[in-house]
């Protein structure tokens, strides 16, 4: 198992490495920026120290930190993400375990009928249309969310520096910045949280056909003890593993909903670089990415390892 | 003669046979005949919306047809620049499938051969999964930046990243589906009686992969369409002039205010279209699992 884990870090450095590669190379043939001024060699050597000691240059004089860009930038995203996520994995689950358990009832093939629906309709359509539904309602859809940030900017997370800062109305600054994620948070969720649907429920049958859940069924009175000591802790497992691909999913659309509801992130950053034909900002951009996606790859796995270290073996043995 | 009558009951025998399966259910049914409807409409779309340019600038801001402001003869009304928009959504529907159906055609060409490849070439297995993971550690919205940034915001450019994004999928399943196929006993027995592999994929792996093939291959396309309007939503592919329903999309928020199905109607055809797929997909499932 150590070999196999050695092995996936080292895939995960080398990619790394490759999209570093990749980086450098929009960095350099871009025009415009410093480092398409330099030779070779030394726009490489000079983009790698600059990359590693954190301060890259913009011209001859300025230099562009990248601690402060990945502290103003990456938060709200990260926010957003997360939100998306508890959301998406808790309505997901619940909806899937009520469709599982009754395969034939009517709540299933609401369900299904509905994810199948919702899923065919297009992210950007589903959010233009909410935004203009919801666009006077101040309560559901506010200009901006709490302005703790530029108060007093700690660790960039709203949320969490709403904590920190003493002297405030918490609850309400809570609220404030919860309304504000509610709306692009929602819309984020609906794909993850469909996906999670079909697997928690297909799980879900395949397990209560095992021989242990009938032979406790036969044993145990409450419903409701089987469902939550022997067949929820054979379902969750085997969904962790997929739960990556959620999160790029995520990822992806987070930063398209960013454009979208013009929050400020990682999204409309990167879109502003873009429409000012700036290279380094796309290039800091896949950095950014890659080591975000591929270290949540590397985690997931290794959690995948850790809770199922058998998990190919089972399937070999069907 | 006696080749023609041959000839001739074969084919009855294969139209019945396709009837047969075509009505085997309602879903099959809605699905089936749907997406023929849609591909007459998008085949006859130059002569339905013949006069895609004439202008009726006294008519702009025009109401759809079920209101009372409106006008028969423009279903959904007339845009801000004096365009028909149900003119502009036929148009804008044959791109779009058009443009879908391309993309995908290319990805099951090279995803087919290149899953295969990483089936039987063992070392070929470590690269392919290497760039998989590579090209997913990238956002497609960051892949079409960086080659509008060097090679212009054009329209291949962007079937291209949407292809490259939808590939690693493609491949990772169809590997998969393969793999197992390859695994079973009878494949094992096949083997050692002396089949050449050729002949196993041919007659064994293929028939039984199949209708798990197609589901995918319907996969790949509805989620090609969802991406690649996105992405045209967003002012990407712009370079090349043509009318799409990304495209339409974000031209019709500007009028959304007066009249708003025209920003509803284009996703509404996405959302038509996908459910008659999976309609099509889950028909298909049922009349297999019936047979079976």
């Amino acid at each position: 198992m150590i070999i196999y884990i050695l092995k996936k870090i080292f895939t995960y450095l080398f990619i790394l490495l490759l999209l570093s590669q990749l980086s450098f190379a929009v960095a350099y043939l871009a025009s415009g920026t410093i480092y398409n001024q330099y030779a070779f060699f030394y726009a490489y050597l000079g983009y790698f120290g600059d990359l590693l000691s954190g301060r890259l240059l913009i011209s001859n004089y300025d230099t562009l930190s990248l601690g402060t860009i990945i502290k103003q930038v990456l938060p709200p995203t990260i926010e957003l993400c997360l939100f998306a996520v508890l959301l998406s994995s808790i309505t997901g689950s619940l909806l899937g375990i009520i469709a599982g358990l009754k395969p034939d009832h009517w709540s299933n093939k609401l369900i299904q009928a509905g994810s199948l629906i919702i899923s065919a309709c297009p992210i950007v359509w589903l959010a233009v249309l909410m935004m203009s539904l919801f666009a006077s309602n101040h309560y559901l859809f506010p200009d901006s969310g709490s302005l703790i940030e530029q108060i007093n900017p700690k660790t960039g997370f709203p949320i969490i520096d709403v904590f920190l800062t003493p002297d405030l109305n918490r609850s309400q600054e809570l609220i404030k910045e919860l309304q504000y994620l509610a709306l692009p948070g929602i819309i984020l969720s609906i794909h993850p949280c469909i996906i999670t649907i079909q697997l928690i429920s297909q799980q879900v049958v395949k397990v209560a056909k095992q021989k242990y859940i009938q032979a406790i069924s036969i044993r145990e009175q409450s419903q409701l003890k089987i469902l939550l000591r022997h067949m929820l802790p054979n379902v969750f497992p085997s969904i962790i593993p997929r739960l990556t691909y959620n999160l790029t999913i995520i990822l992806y659309s987070a930063i398209i909903i960013e454009i979208i509801f013009k929050r400020p992130g990682l999204g409309t950053w990167v879109m502003q670089g873009f429409v000012d034909k700036n290279g380094l900002v796309i290039a800091i951009a896949i950095m950014i990415c890659g080591v975000l996606l591929c270290s949540l790859n590397l985690f997931i796995m290794l959690i995948t390892i850790m809770i199922q270290p058998l998990r190919h073996q089972e399937l070999y043995d069907e | 003669m006696n080749n023609l009558a041959i000839y001739r009951t074969k084919l009855r025998y294969t139209y019945t046979a396709f009837v047969r399966t075509m009505h085997h259910n309602l879903f099959l049914i809605i699905g089936f005949y749907g997406l023929l409807l849609t591909l007459i409409a998008c085949i006859l779309t130059p002569w339905l919306a013949s006069n895609i340019d004439q202008l009726y600038p006294l008519k702009r801001f025009l109401m759809p047809a079920w209101f009372e402001q409106g006008d028969i003869n423009h279903i959904l009304g007339i845009d801000n620049t004096g365009k028909d928009i149900f003119k502009r959504l036929l148009w804008a529907l044959q791109t779009s499938l058009a443009i879908t159906l391309l993309i995908t055609l290319y990805v099951i060409l090279i995803g087919t051969v290149m899953s295969l490849w990483t089936v039987f070439c063992r070392p070929a297995a470590h690269i392919v999964l290497l760039s998989i993971q590579t090209i997913t550690a990238i956002p497609p919205l960051l892949m079409m930046m960086i080659l509008s940034l060097f090679s212009g915001n054009t329209l291949n450019n962007l079937m291209m990243v949407v292809g490259v994004s939808l590939l690693p999928r493609f491949i990772h399943n169809l590997y998969n589906m393969v793999n197992n196929e390859l695994k079973k006993t009878y494949i094992i027995a096949l083997r050692l009686d002396g089949l050449s592999i050729m002949n196993i994929m041919r007659y064994s792996v293929f028939p039984n992969i199949l209708a798990n093939f197609v589901s995918e291959c319907i996969a790949i396309f509805t989620t090609c369409l969802l991406a690649l309007t996105t992405l045209t939503f967003l002012n990407f592919g712009i370079e090349s002039d043509y009318n799409e329903l990304g495209v339409m999309m974000r031209e019709m928020i500007a009028i959304m205010p007066i009249n708003q199905w025209a920003f509803i109607a284009p996703g509404l055809a996405i959302l038509c279209v996908i459910l008659l797929l999976n309609f099509f997909d889950y028909g298909l499932q049922q009349a297999r699992s019936y047979r079976d």
